[in-house]
C-alpha cells in the first residue's frame, strides 16, 4: 500500500485565480511588447522613406501648389536640361497664344515668374527654375509635356518637405502619382539621371 | 424684484446664445464642403484653341483597322503598298495588310522599326525599314534583303522617303537628311544652308519628317514652324508655314510633326500639342481640317501619315493601336 507522505509531491497545483492572474500578466506583457515593437518598426519605416511624385504619372492638376502643408509648396518644377530643346518658343515658358516671344508678363505662362530665360546662341535659349519663387503649380510642366519634349517635371524637394506621415498632396492627388522612396534616393528624375534618384547627379 | 428680472434676462440671453451656437454648429456640419481645387490662374489653359469649327472639318472618319501590336509598341511607320495594301511597323514587328484591310502577314525585324517606306519599282514590293541608326531592306513576305551601315551613336532616324534613284533618311539626332543611292551608298548629308540666318534644320525633339512627292524632297523644319522644299545641296527652294496658335498656323516649340503629299502636290500635316491633322494646298495655303484634337487621345504625339487615292488620309494611332482612316466628306465610299 502506497502511502502519501507530506512534502513528497513537489508539484503544487495552480489555483484558478493564480492561473488567471499569470495569464493576464503574460497577455498584457505580450500586448505591450507588440505595440511598442510595432510603433518602433513603423517609426523606422517612416523615417527611412520619403514622399515623391512620379513624373510619368503626374497629370499637372495643380494640387501640388494648393494642398501642401507648406506655403509655398515643397513641390517645385525641375528641368532635365539634356531633354530640353532650348527652343526660342518654349511651350513651358510662353502661353500657347503668346503675342510676342519676349519676357513680358502677359506672354509668360508661369504665374509667379519663376522661370528665367537666357539667350544662349541664335536661336537657342536656356530656361532655369528659380525654386524660391516656384509654387509647384505645374503649368510649365503641362505646356512642356503638351507641345515640347517633356523636360520640365515636378518633384518634392526634400530640403523643404517636412515628410508628413500622410502627405497632404498624396491624399489629394487624382492620379495617385505619389509614392514613397528610400531616403537615400528620394527623387524620380528624367533624362540621363532617370533612375538614379540622387538629385546631385 | 430687480434681481429676479436680471436673472430672467440673463437666462433668456443664455438660451438665445445656446440656440445660436447650436444652429451655427448644425449649419457648419451640414453645409456642403467646397471641393478644394486649384485656382484658375494655376490651371493650364489652351483658351479654346483646341476647338475646331465644324465647317472647317472636311473629313469624316471611316472604320479603323485594328493592329495587333503590343501594348508598349509604338506604331511608328505607315506606308501604302502599290497593290493597294499597306504596311505598318509596331515595335519590332511589321504588319502587312491587303487591299481589303485584312492582316495577311506579321514578321519581326529584330529591333524597333521607327519608319517605313516602299522601295519603288519592286515586285513583290520591298520595304525600306529604318532602325534607330541604320536602314534595312525587307521583302513584304518577311525576308531580310539588305542592311546598310550605321550612322553612328548619335543618329536618331525619324523618317524615310524614297524616289526611284535615292533614299532619304531624316536623322533627328544629327539634324540632317542622309541621302543614299538605291544600293545603300551614302551620297551626302543634306542640311539647310544659311539663308537669312538659318543654320541647319531646327529640330528640338525627336520628330523630323521627310517626304518625296511631286518630284521634290520636302521636310519639316519644326523649330521654325515650316515645311521646306529642299534641293539636294540644301538650298531651300520653297517654304511655307507660320507660327500661330490659330487653326492655319503651327504652334508650340516644334511643329509640324508629320507630313504626307497627295499626288496633286497638296499636303496632309499633323501637329502635336494641339493634335490636329490639317490640309494645305501645294502653295501652303490652309484648306481645312482632317481631324481635330477631339478625335485623339491627349497622350498621342505623333501620327505617321499616309495618303491614298481619293484624298483618303491614313494615320497610325499608337494609343488605340489602330490605323485611323479619314475620307473626304462628299466623296464616295
Amino acid at each position: 500500500m502506497k502511502s502519501k507522505k507530506p512534502g513528497k509531491n513537489p508539484k503544487k497545483k495552480m489555483t484558478r485565480r493564480e492561473f488567471l492572474r499569470v495569464g493576464a500578466r503574460a497577455g498584457l506583457a505580450l500586448g505591450a511588447a507588440g505595440v511598442a515593437g510595432g510603433a518602433f518598426l513603423r517609426g523606422r519605416q517612416t523615417a527611412d522613406l520619403r514622399w515623391q511624385l512620379d513624373p510619368d504619372k503626374c497629370i499637372q492638376c495643380g494640387r501640388c501648389a494648393t494642398h501642401c502643408v507648406l506655403t509655398p509648396s515643397a513641390v517645385k518644377a525641375v528641368h532635365a536640361y539634356d531633354v530640353c530643346g532650348y527652343c526660342e518658343l518654349c511651350s513651358g515658358y510662353f502661353k500657347p497664344n503668346a503675342l510676342l516671344l519676349d519676357t513680358a508678363a502677359e506672354n509668360r505662362l508661369c504665374p509667379v515668374s519663376a522661370i528665367k530665360r537666357t539667350f544662349v546662341e541664335d536661336p537657342y535659349y536656356q530656361y532655369t527654375i528659380d525654386t524660391d519663387l516656384c509654387i509647384g503649380c505645374g503649368k510649365c510642366v503641362k505646356g512642356c509635356q503638351s507641345f515640347g519634349n517633356g523636360s520640365l517635371f515636378l518633384q518634392a524637394m526634400h530640403d523643404r518637405c517636412v515628410n508628413c506621415n500622410e502627405c497632404a498632396i498624396a491624399r489629394a492627388c487624382p492620379a495617385r502619382a505619389w509614392t514613397r522612396l528610400p531616403a537615400s534616393a528620394p527623387y524620380m528624375l528624367k533624362g540621363k539621371s532617370r533612375g538614379s534618384g540622387d538629385a546631385k547627379k | 424684484m430687480l434681481k429676479e428680472n436680471l436673472v430672467r434676462i440673463a437666462a433668456v440671453l443664455g438660451a438665445l446664445a445656446a440656440l445660436v451656437a447650436l444652429v451655427t454648429a448644425f449649419g457648419l456640419a451640414l453645409a456642403p464642403r467646397a471641393q478644394a481645387k486649384p485656382e484658375d490662374y494655376l490651371a493650364y489653359s489652351l483658351e479654346g484653341l483646341d476647338q475646331v469649327p465644324e465647317d472647317k472639318i472636311l473629313y469624316r472618319e471611316a472604320e479603323p483597322v485594328k493592329v495587333p501590336a503590343g501594348a508598349d509598341d509604338s506604331l511608328a511607320g505607315l506606308c501604302l503598298l502599290p497593290d493597294g495594301g499597306s504596311a505598318l511597323s509596331g515595335g519590332s514587328s511589321i504588319f502587312v495588310f491587303d487591299r481589303s484591310r485584312t492582316l495577311v502577314r506579321t514578321f519581326s525585324v529584330g529591333a524597333p522599326a521607327v519608319a517605313l517606306c516602299v522601295k519603288p519599282g519592286t515586285t513583290p514590293p520591298a520595304l525600306y525599314v529604318a532602325m534607330r541608326d541604320h536602314l534595312e531592306i525587307w521583302s513584304v513576305d518577311g525576308r531580310k534583303l539588305d542592311e546598310w551601315t550605321s550612322l553612328g551613336e548619335k543618329a536618331l532616324i525619324a523618317s524615310i522617303a524614297a524616289s526611284g534613284s535615292a533614299v532619304y533618311a531624316a536623322d533627328a539626332g544629327d539634324k540632317n537628311i542622309v541621302q543614299y543611292d538605291t544600293g545603300g551608298r551614302l551620297i551626302r548629308f543634306i542640311t539647310l544652308k544659311a539663308d537669312g540666318g538659318d543654320s541647319g534644320f531646327l529640330i528640338p525633339g525627336a520628330y523630323f519628317d521627310v517626304a518625296f512627292g511631286d518630284g521634290s524632297l520636302w521636310a519639316v523644319d519644326p523649330g521654325r514652324h515650316r515645311v521646306c522644299k529642299i534641293s539636294p545641296d540644301g538650298e531651300i527652294l520653297a517654304a511655307w508655314g507660320r507660327t500661330s496658335a490659330e487653326l492655319d498656323g503651327f504652334c508650340g516649340c516644334c511643329n509640324p510633326v508629320n507630313i504626307a503629299l497627295f499626288p496633286d502636290g497638296s499636303f496632309a500635316v499633323q501637329e502635336k500639342g494641339l493634335l490636329r491633322i490639317k490640309l494645305y494646298d501645294r502653295t501652303g495655303a490652309f484648306q481645312g481640317v482632317v481631324a481635330g484634337p477631339a478625335s485623339f487621345h491627349p497622350s498621342v504625339k505623333s501620327l505617321d501619315l499616309a495618303v491614298g487615292s481619293g484624298g483618303t488620309v491614313y494615320a497610325a494611332d499608337s494609343h488605340l493601336k489602330e490605323v485611323r482612316i479619314f475620307t473626304r466628306k462628299g466623296a464616295g465610299r
